[in-house]
Parts: C-alpha cells; sequence; structure tokens
C-alpha cells in the first residue's frame, strides 16, 4: 500500500478529517452525548482546524446568549388565579 | 398570555391528565401565538427556505467555507442594545425554529418536555434545535464580531 493512502487511513482513525463531519456531531458534542471515542476524534480535529474551533465557540455562545436572556412570564396574579381555580377543578 | 389562561379555563374538559399542567398551558400559548403570528405576518421573518443560506456550508473535501472571527467574551446583558439586537435575531427565526430556541434554550427545557409540548419525536427536536442555533449563530456574527 502506498505511504500516503496508509497515512491517511491513519489520520482517519485518529480523528474527524472533514469540517463538514464535524458539523454533523456538533450538537451531540455541545450536549454531551457522543461516545468517548467519537469525542476524541472530533477533539483532536479541533486541534487542528481553527475554522471549526472558532465556529464552536461561537456556537456555544449563541446558545448561552440565549440562556442569559429572562424568559417570558405570567403576571403572577393572572398565573395564580388560573392555577388556583384547575385546582379546584381537580386538574392539578 | 391572558389569551392562553382563558383558553385552558373553556377548554378544561379537554385536559386528559397524561402530560403536566405546565406543558398543556404551554402547548395552548404556543398554537395561540402560532395563530396570532400568521395573522399579521412580519416583513422581516425569515422563511423556511431561507434557512438554509444561514446554516454553515463546505467546500472540497468538506472544508468549512467563510472566515470566522471570535466574538467579543463579555455578558450580553451587559448592554442593553445587544439584548434587543438578540431578541431581533430570534425573532426573525421561522416560527417552529424560534419556538424551539425559545423552549429549550431560553426557558430551558429538556429535549422531552420540549418535544412533547410541540408533539414532535426528540429526534426531530434535536435537528430543529440544532438548525435554528446555526441560523442564529449566522444572524448573530455581525452584532458580536464587529464588537470584537
Amino acid at each position: 500500500m502506498k505511504p500516503w493512502i496508509q497515512k491517511s487511513r491513519l489520520m482517519n482513525r485518529l480523528m474527524i478529517t472533514s469540517c463538514e463531519e464535524i458539523e454533523e456531531f456538533l450538537y451531540a458534542y455541545v450536549e454531551d452525548e457522543l461516545d468517548p471515542g467519537t469525542r476524541r476524534r472530533f477533539d483532536m480535529h479541533l486541534r487542528m482546524c481553527p475554522q471549526c474551533k472558532t465556529y464552536l465557540q461561537q456556537y456555544r455562545r449563541t446558545v448561552s446568549i440565549c440562556a442569559d436572556l429572562p424568559a417570558p412570564e405570567a403576571p403572577k396574579e393572572l398565573a395564580d388565579t388560573t392555577m388556583e381555580f384547575l385546582r379546584r377543578q381537580g386538574v392539578c | 398570555m391572558q389569551e392562553t389562561f382563558l383558553q385552558a379555563i373553556l377548554n378544561i374538559d379537554r385536559f386528559r391528565g397524561d402530560s403536566k399542567v405546565s406543558t398543556w398551558l404551554c402547548s395552548i400559548g404556543i398554537n395561540l401565538a402560532r395563530a396570532s403570528l400568521r395573522k399579521k405576518k412580519r416583513y422581516d421573518t425569515l422563511e423556511d427556505e431561507d434557512l438554509e443560506r444561514l446554516t454553515p456550508s463546505f467546500g472540497t473535501a468538506g472544508m468549512r467555507l467563510g472566515s470566522f472571527k471570535t466574538w467579543d467574551p463579555s455578558e450580553v446583558t451587559e448592554r442593553n442594545d445587544r439584548v434587543s439586537k438578540v431578541r431581533a435575531a430570534i425573532d426573525r427565526l421561522p416560527d417552529d425554529y424560534r419556538t424551539v430556541i425559545l423552549l429549550r434554550d431560553i426557558q430551558g427545557l429538556s429535549t422531552a418536555e420540549a418535544s412533547d409540548m410541540l408533539d414532535v419525536s426528540e429526534g426531530a427536536l434535536r435537528v430543529r434545535l440544532h438548525r435554528a442555533r446555526q441560523a442564529l449563530r449566522t444572524l448573530l456574527d455581525p452584532v458580536f464580531a464587529d464588537d470584537a
């Protein structure tokens, strides 16, 4: 087997080589749902690819920015009155 | 929001008791909001097909296309103008994508709770949330990269 083919196969075992494949695993990576082996290959790609590293930072930041936003809430009096009504009806 | 509670009271007989009351109330709210948005469609809301150009693209050998700048690390809530820009970006997402961001990333519901409310499978919810985050990241890039 030619040396470059051997090298390419070795690289594929050690890391995810394409950014497109990284994108397929990105959600699971961020949600910590990846198996350890795939996670290692994912991390190895990040070490070699500044584009994906920055993209991942931005993606994570997008999630944290949303988490920082105040969630809309019902006026307390309205929520209390309704919940009391539902309790009286035996719903909760 | 008042309409949600009113509809809950009027439709109490339809509550089957196989989900939490909060889930049921949110489902009513989501359906009312969708109906309301359909009536007054805003000009700057993106369509589902627009989402394609907001998701990542790749060149030969699956290499990522485009350049990416590190975003300003300061907290978004420190600057009110940024909060309004983030809200405006979320508002531009198509209804289904805005809703999933609201439930999972803003309200902090679990995948199971959000999929229950939206009546979709957990797998479908994950795919939708990922696409929504990808699109939102692209919409937020000018806001945060410019300040970096």
